[in-house]
């Protein structure tokens, strides 16, 4: 059986000993091999993801054609718009390589939450800073953008900009740290 | 420009902290905690009256503290020149304003200014830690609902990035509302300033 040292992800350094096992214990791991689909595009989300081994790509289908946003590595979280909302995936998530991600449904994120659960009020106040550093992200580059279209003689903007932006848009990127070994399962997809 | 008036500040004397603790409770976030939990606010909060003209928040400046409006109006400004600014939109009793900066310390995307006499009340970046351990229930309660403002924010953005990416397939597909909803008064604005306000309001 595989282990995870979950002390190594420099993200979950500020976390307790007691934190880190409860997340091991809630949050199952699952492991991928490269170019597997951790989730899809316009399904409905009911779990996030945090990355402990391996790289996950972020892509999403536009016009010209399905598009890698952003590349996410060890100590990441993605997904976590499936713990605070219900709307359809933004975007797909694949592996590169092969990849043990931590899964945190939804459920499991209200009951410890109802439960003031030291851990995930502690996920959640680092769900909420890095949707607030996504916005503001997307912000500055849609200012930008909406000065150069309030120019009259400015073009629209590019798609390369676009992208950039959605970009911004698509990569969460969680601050969590240290704890046991946790056991790795097959994925259940 | 005026300065805030803190006549309620940490300079006040407990009379008055007292006397205006009651307004605090009033609003719709305070009203169905239990005592021990609004004490454990009420610890944490700073009552501030403000004047007509104050400014609360300086476009700019570091920000780690959200007004939570009992009394008055205020209104959200983006400075974009020396004495000019764009109107964002109004901030009403029971609204809530700078709560980013409360959970992510960062300078103020716009300037916030009290367009009539009011009431607001002050939580910090270190009051809302103190009452995860204090009111857990109550600081998870004030995150949840500025996740779901952030979210809403971010798929409304995600959503204009489609339209500009594939106008015509994304036309019958309207922006996600804002939590907070979108005001009269920021329907009355011209679609840039619509824009503005709906990102940066």
């Amino acid at each position: 059986m595989q282990t995870i040292d979950l002390r190594k992800l420099a993200s979950l350094r500020d976390y307790t000993n007691a934190e880190l096992r409860l997340l091991a214990s809630v949050a199952p791991a699952r492991e991928y091999g490269p170019d597997a689909q951790l989730c899809r595009e316009g399904q409905q989300g009911q779990s996030c993801f945090l990355l402990a081994i391996g790289e996950v790509s972020i892509r999403k289908t536009l016009p010209d054609g399905e598009k890698t946003l952003a590349t996410l590595k060890a100590g990441q979280v993605v997904g976590q718009m499936a713990l605070v909302d219900r709307s359809p995936r933004s975007a797909s998530v694949v592996s590169t390589t092969d990849t043990i991600a931590l899964e945190l449904t939804r459920d499991v994120f209200e009951n410890l939450l109802k439960a003031s659960s030291p851990l995930a009020l502690r996920f959640q106040e680092q769900i909420a800073i890095a949707g607030i550093r996504q916005l503001r992200m997307a912000n500055q580059r849609l200012k930008s953008l909406l000065l150069e279209q309030k120019d009259a003689t400015a073009a629209k903007p590019g798609l390369e900009e676009l992208h950039t932006i959605s970009a911004a848009l698509q990569e969460w990127d969680l601050h969590l740290d240290d704890v046991p070994d946790v056991e790795v399962v097959q994925p259940h997809r | 420009m005026s300065q805030m008036q803190n006549t309620a500040g940490p300079h006040a004397s407990q009379a008055s902290r007292a006397d205006l603790m009651p307004r605090l409770r009033e609003l719709p976030q305070f009203r169905a905690i239990s005592d021990a939990e609004f004490a454990a606010v009420a610890n944490v909060v700073r009552p501030i009256k403000v004047r007509s003209g104050d400014i609360l928040f300086e476009q700019g400046a570091r920000g780690d503290t959200m007004l939570f409006v009992a009394e008055g109006r205020l209104k959200t400004e983006l400075v974009t020149g020396p004495g000019q600014t764009t109107d964002l939109g109004p901030v009403t009793a029971g609204q809530v304003v700078g709560e980013m900066a409360a959970l992510d310390p960062a300078p103020r995307a716009a300037q916030v200014r009290a367009a009539s006499d009011g009431l607001v009340f002050e939580l910090g970046v270190s009051g809302l830690r103190e009452l995860r351990t204090t009111a857990p229930a109550v600081a998870a309660t004030l995150t949840s609902s500025i996740i779901a403002d952030v979210t809403a924010r971010l798929r409304s953005i995600d959503q204009r990035i489609e339209q500009e990416l594939n106008p015509h397939a994304q036309r019958g597909k309207e922006p996600a509302k804002s939590a907070s909803g979108e005001s009269d008064k920021q329907k009355e604005l011209s679609p840039f300033g619509r824009l503005w306000a709906r990102f940066f309001g």
